[in-house]
């Protein structure tokens, strides 16, 4: 019996159009999305080269230290390249700033530098930055000045050499895999995993007897009901495995996604978080009462919900369901496997990995047992 | 009004996908609408620096702190390793620091190599180094000249003491602004997952052809029928438009009522027309109830991908913007950025705006006409 209902669930799930379509399309789909949407975004939030003018005037030219360290920030062939200047007159900075073809414009007036600019950013503070340095850099040859008491153009050659000789080095101890966008990747593999829900929910459904005339008879038929729940499962289970196949093939084999994490424990997170998929399928199964419409789109609503709150449309929701609902994200599967995920990614030691491994089984446990009492004391005096 | 009944009935129904999207609206904008006051002068940006020290804070140590401190923002991160890490990881702090146990001293004696810190990921990490790179290397070039680490403080501070003049043109409160922004172009994702799922359930249940052969003979008139769907679908995507514009008002405040404000809200209607217009076309070509959950999931998260949406447009790749071109969302979001930049209002600089506009209201009339057409070609039922 336990053979024959497995085959015949696997045929009834794979017949299932609609399922098919959420559970292995759907995925994909959205790694597509993902995929395209994330290409550059890492790399646009890296320092880049600022648009900027100077005004051209005498007072700049003949200011060595200003036109010096400029040219050396715009320099193509400076590694550290911070800007592109247009050298220009005071109104075609304006123009520029208007037409946002700049950040801001420098200008020198009696020696004081004035920066315009269209409103406040990181741009604009990188840029009052610089001005700033030189007037430090200004201010340390006036003082070397007098202790040197030499000639002002050697002081301002020996000072640049100096200050640019001295360049702090700080030891940076973080971690390298610092790739947030990553989480989105995470949380479709966790959306995915809870979307076996949705299948176990389809072959849980065939065998209630309030549902389908199936249920009816499976229900009176003299086979024990674990048998036929088990194998039940068991074959959503495996359609489940064949859709996390796909999606990591499709994953790392087409769009050649880096985790930078090992995969057996990424596999062993994968395989727990689709029990605990089947777990929420069976779990909304058997306790929600309503046609098999309104329970498919109660348990996508569930798990598109679950993935928002763990990271799905914005990887900043689930650091602060983290940060400041804890609670929320501990009892939401969807995160349990992201976090997971992100544990493997990012952490080198092991603990909190286990710790989400340990959350989800406990999730699968209460689930199963929570079911298991509501099918067991099903009675039906007439269907 | 048995139509209309019908109508009220498959929405009760289905309220819940309804609730679910519009509080994930609310969730969103409510993280987005925390904002500082209005100010018009200079506001260098401050990353978010942690500081960890473990050394007295006296001399340097002190120094290098209360500059740390005047020059960025401090986030609320608990400092165990694991929230901290997590902290850099989300970008929650850009930069952490890291001052070990006798710092002053050893840095007096020529030695800075103790000194351990963690970068993160992004642009303001990047301009945190810059900062602390810069006080330290003037400490490091003044540190021969001096006699105590208090005049070396000292003269740090005179050094660092810079007014750049330094003007700033716009009008505008950008931090608000933006804020808005954020919300109009978020709300797409609720209309278009409400709108589209319920409209087109409500379309391919009431074009059944079941249903739809007993209207048909039944004494009321057809076309009186369609008029009242039509009707009781406007009225529902105005009603929840209409509930979203309130809770962005409650969310975002007075900068709605600033004519960048207005004219979010009239993009944002001009747009509920087009999505409401899309929602009919689907549901008129599909006319298989059960794909309509998914039909509308991968038309929200794909529109929202493609269109700037979850993602800015400034971030997006050039080939995904290209496709966006081709989804009338794209001039919707398109359309707000225009707005968060308008600094004052005549025909010359609303022209990119209304532009926008038109193209909305042109795609809302493309897709009525093949509204018509499909509805036209399907009236016939054997």
């Amino acid at each position: 019996m336990f053979l024959h209902n497995f085959k015949y669930t696997l045929k009834t799930l794979f017949r299932n159009r609609s399922l098919l379509f959420w559970t292995f399309a759907f995925p994909l789909i959205m790694a597509t999305f993902f995929h395209m949407a994330f290409a550059d975004i890492t790399e646009d939030e890296q320092l880049k080269t600022i648009d900027i003018a100077i005004v051209n005037n005498n007072e700049f030219n003949n200011n060595m230290l200003y036109k010096q360290t400029f040219n050396t920030l715009s320099d193509d062939n400076n590694e550290d390249k911070l800007f592109n200047i247009t050298y220009t007159d005071r109104e075609d900075a304006k123009k520029l700033l208007e037409d946002k073809k700049i950040e801001g414009y420098l200008e020198l007036n009696n020696n004081t530098p004035k920066l315009t600019f269209q409103s406040n950013g990181i741009n604009q503070t990188i840029i009052k930055y610089v001005v700033d340095e030189i007037h430090d850099t200004e201010k340390m040859i006036s003082s070397m000045k007098t202790d040197m008491k030499s000639g002002m153009n050697s002081i301002n050659t020996n000072v640049c050499n100096y200050v640019e000789a001295k360049e702090i080095e700080l030891k940076d101890t973080a971690n390298d895999n610092l790739n947030y966008i990553i989480i989105e990747y995470f949380t479709l593999i966790a959306m995915t995993c809870l979307y076996a829900g949705s299948v176990s929910m389809v072959s849980i459904n065939k065998t209630l007897p309030y549902l389908t005339g199936k249920g009816k008879r499976v229900t009176v038929a003299p086979t024990k009901r674990s048998i036929i729940i088990f194998s039940s499962l068991l074959a959503s289970f495996l359609v489940q495995l064949l859709t996390l196949g796909l999606l990591f093939v499709y994953l790392l084999g087409v769009l050649n996604v880096e985790f930078g994490c090992n995969v057996g424990l990424m596999v062993l997170l994968s395989l727990v978080g689709s029990l605990a998929g089947v777990a929420l399928g069976l779990l909304v199964g058997t306790f929600v009462k309503a046609t098999e419409n309104s329970k498919t789109g109660i348990m996508i609503a569930i798990t598109m919900a679950g993935s928002f709150l763990s990271g799905m449309m914005g990887v900043g929701m689930k650091y602060q369901i983290d940060k400041n609902l804890p609670l929320l994200n501990k009892i939401n599967p969807a995160n349990m496997i992201t976090d997971g995920f992100y544990a493997l990614y990012y952490y080198t030691d092991y603990s909190r990995f286990w710790f989400n491994i340990g959350s989800l089984l406990i999730f699968i446990s209460i689930a199963v047992i929570l079911s298991s009492r509501k099918i067991g004391r099903a009675r039906y005096d007439s269907i | 009004m048995t139509v209309f009944k019908t109508f009220l009935k498959i929405l009760r129904k289905n309220l819940v996908i309804v609730i679910i999207f519009s509080i994930l609206l609310v969730m969103f904008a409510a993280l987005r609408s925390e904002t500082d006051d209005k100010t018009m002068s200079f506001n260098a940006v401050k990353p978010d620096v942690v500081i960890i020290n473990n050394d007295e804070e006296i001399g340097i140590t002190k120094g290098l702190i209360d500059y740390i401190k005047d020059n960025s923002n401090t986030p609320e991160v608990k400092t165990d390793v694991d929230s901290l890490n997590d902290a850099l990881f989300y970008n929650d702090t850009d930069y952490i620091i890291y001052i070990p146990k006798g710092f002053n001293q050893d840095f007096m004696n020529g030695n800075i190599d103790n000194l351990e810190v963690k970068k993160g990921n992004n642009y303001n990490a990047s301009f945190a180094e810059m900062m602390i790179s810069r006080y330290l290397k003037l400490a490091v070039n003044y540190r021969s000249r001096v006699t105590s680490q208090d005049e070396l403080v000292r003269t740090i501070k005179n050094s660092l003491d810079n007014n750049t003049e330094i003007e700033i043109t716009t009008k505008l409160d950008t931090d608000k602004v933006e804020a808005a922004q954020f919300f109009f172009d978020f709300e797409t994702y609720s209309l278009l997952v409400s709108l589209v799922f319920i409209i087109g359930l409500m379309l391919s249940i009431f074009n059944d052809p079941k249903v739809k052969k007993r209207t048909i003979i039944s004494s009321t008139d057809y076309r009186k029928n369609n008029r009242i769907l039509l009707l009781a679908n406007m009225l529902y995507a105005f009603t929840l438009w209409l509930i979203y514009l309130i809770l962005g008002i409650v969310l975002i405040g007075d900068v709605l009522w600033t004519s960048n404000g207005l004219l979010f809200i009239l993009n944002s209607f001009i747009h509920l027309i087009t999505v409401t217009s899309f929602a009919f076309f689907i549901g008129n070509l599909i006319n298989n109830k059960d794909s309509m959950s998914g039909i509308t999931h991968v038309i929200s998260i794909g529109t929202c991908f493609l269109c700037g949406v979850f993602v800015p447009l400034a971030y997006l790749p050039d080939s995904v913007i290209a496709l966006g071109h081709a989804l009338p969302t794209y001039y919707y979001v398109e359309g707000n950025s225009f707005i968060a930049k308008l600094e004052e209002i005549n025909f010359d600089t609303l022209q990119p705006v209304l532009i926008n506009m038109g193209v909305l209201l042109g795609s809302a009339i493309v897709f009525i006409i093949l509204s018509n057409i499909i509805s036209k070609k399907r009236r016939r039922i054997g």
